[in-house]
């Protein structure tokens, strides 16, 4: 319906070319197969988000791209964004751990340290890591070509400090051609 | 009868950064140009760039870098392109470069620096300038 005097506006497309109303009513619904085919929040076919709470229950983790050339600038960091609020961590990698190489290898020359976290040995992990409750936190490493290697390596500091490996959470980027396409 | 050489240029990305969108872009606008381009392709040793520049007999090298280490690699590079007898060649470094960082490398014996945003004619008016 168009009111008085109100301009009409072009239509606007979704990227697949279905024309998005400006408003959408019970009338709609009944017209994609009503609410027995959309479902419930939380079960299938998930047309109306994947959990049954979703943000109401818990919220999106907040995880900022932060670390610094060392692990112990990087173990800094990592407790302030803690001690302020942050419940997530994403930990960048400086070059040559993305390309799985030591920061001593001739290539490395001029880049351990920049871009992100120099990590050659499991102590650099558990240095970064020291005083960080792992069962509290969830760790998104972005690693890409190296992610088998510091999974691993995130796994062995766990195991090391006492932690039920079932018990921590998190992600890695894991797109293995990055660093090469 | 002779025809007029082309002017040759080699591209790489010294160091281990994979962001070559740049270099990709220059490699294109200089071949349009009219130029005779190698883009030599990532994690390039300052020892490869060199042997390549020599087997190639190049008028000009362009880095591309964008992962700050531009000062150590260019360190590296400028005494090796020397020992080469390549002192002649166009140097330009472009990418990521902060402008404190310009006149350092021009020491090393940079001949041009183009940061991020600079005109794609201007890297092709240049080359033709030095080596016209």
């Amino acid at each position: 319906m168009k009111r008085e005097g109100e301009a009409s506006l072009p239509p606007v497309f979704d990227e697949s070319g279905v024309e998005i109303k400006p408003s959408y009513t019970p009338d709609d619904v009944d017209r994609s197969g009503g609410s027995d085919r959309i479902g419930q929040p939380g079960s299938f076919p998930f047309t109306r988000s994947i959990h049954e709470q979703m943000y109401r229950k818990r919220p999106w983790t907040m995880r900022q791209y932060a670390g610094f050339g060392t692990p112990d600038e990087t173990n800094a960091r990592f407790r302030h964004l803690i001690q302020n609020g942050q419940t997530g961590l994403n930990v960048p990698f400086d070059l040559p751990t993305q390309v799985g190489i030591d920061s001593d290898d001739p290539m490395a020359e001029g880049e351990v340290g920049r871009v992100g976290m120099a990590v050659d040995t499991l102590e650099d992990f558990e240095t970064a890591f020291k005083g960080i409750d792992l069962d509290q936190i969830t760790v998104s490493l972005t690693i890409n070509g190296a992610a088998v290697t510091l999974i691993a390596m995130y796994l062995a500091l766990a195991e090391k400090r006492g932690y039920d490996v079932a018990r921590l959470r998190g992600t890695a980027q894991n797109d293995i051609l990055k660093e090469f396409i | 009868m002779m025809t007029e050489k082309k002017i040759r240029v080699l591209l790489a990305k010294p160091g281990l950064d994979g962001h070559d969108v740049g270099a990709k872009i220059i490699a294109r606008a200089l071949t349009d140009a009219g130029f005779d381009v190698t883009y030599m392709g990532l994690r390039k040793s300052a020892e490869q760039i060199v042997r390549r520049s020599v087997e190639l007999n190049v008028d000009v090298l362009g880095l591309s870098l964008l992962s700050r280490s531009h000062l150590p690699l260019c360190r590296r590079l400028g005494p090796l392109l020397v020992d080469s007898g390549l002192d002649s060649v166009v140097w330009i470094v472009g990418g990521v470069i902060p402008e404190e960082d310009v006149d350092t490398l021009k020491g090393l014996g940079v001949d041009r620096v183009f940061p991020v945003g600079k005109p794609l004619e201007s890297v092709v008016a240049f080359i033709r300038e030095k080596v016209a």
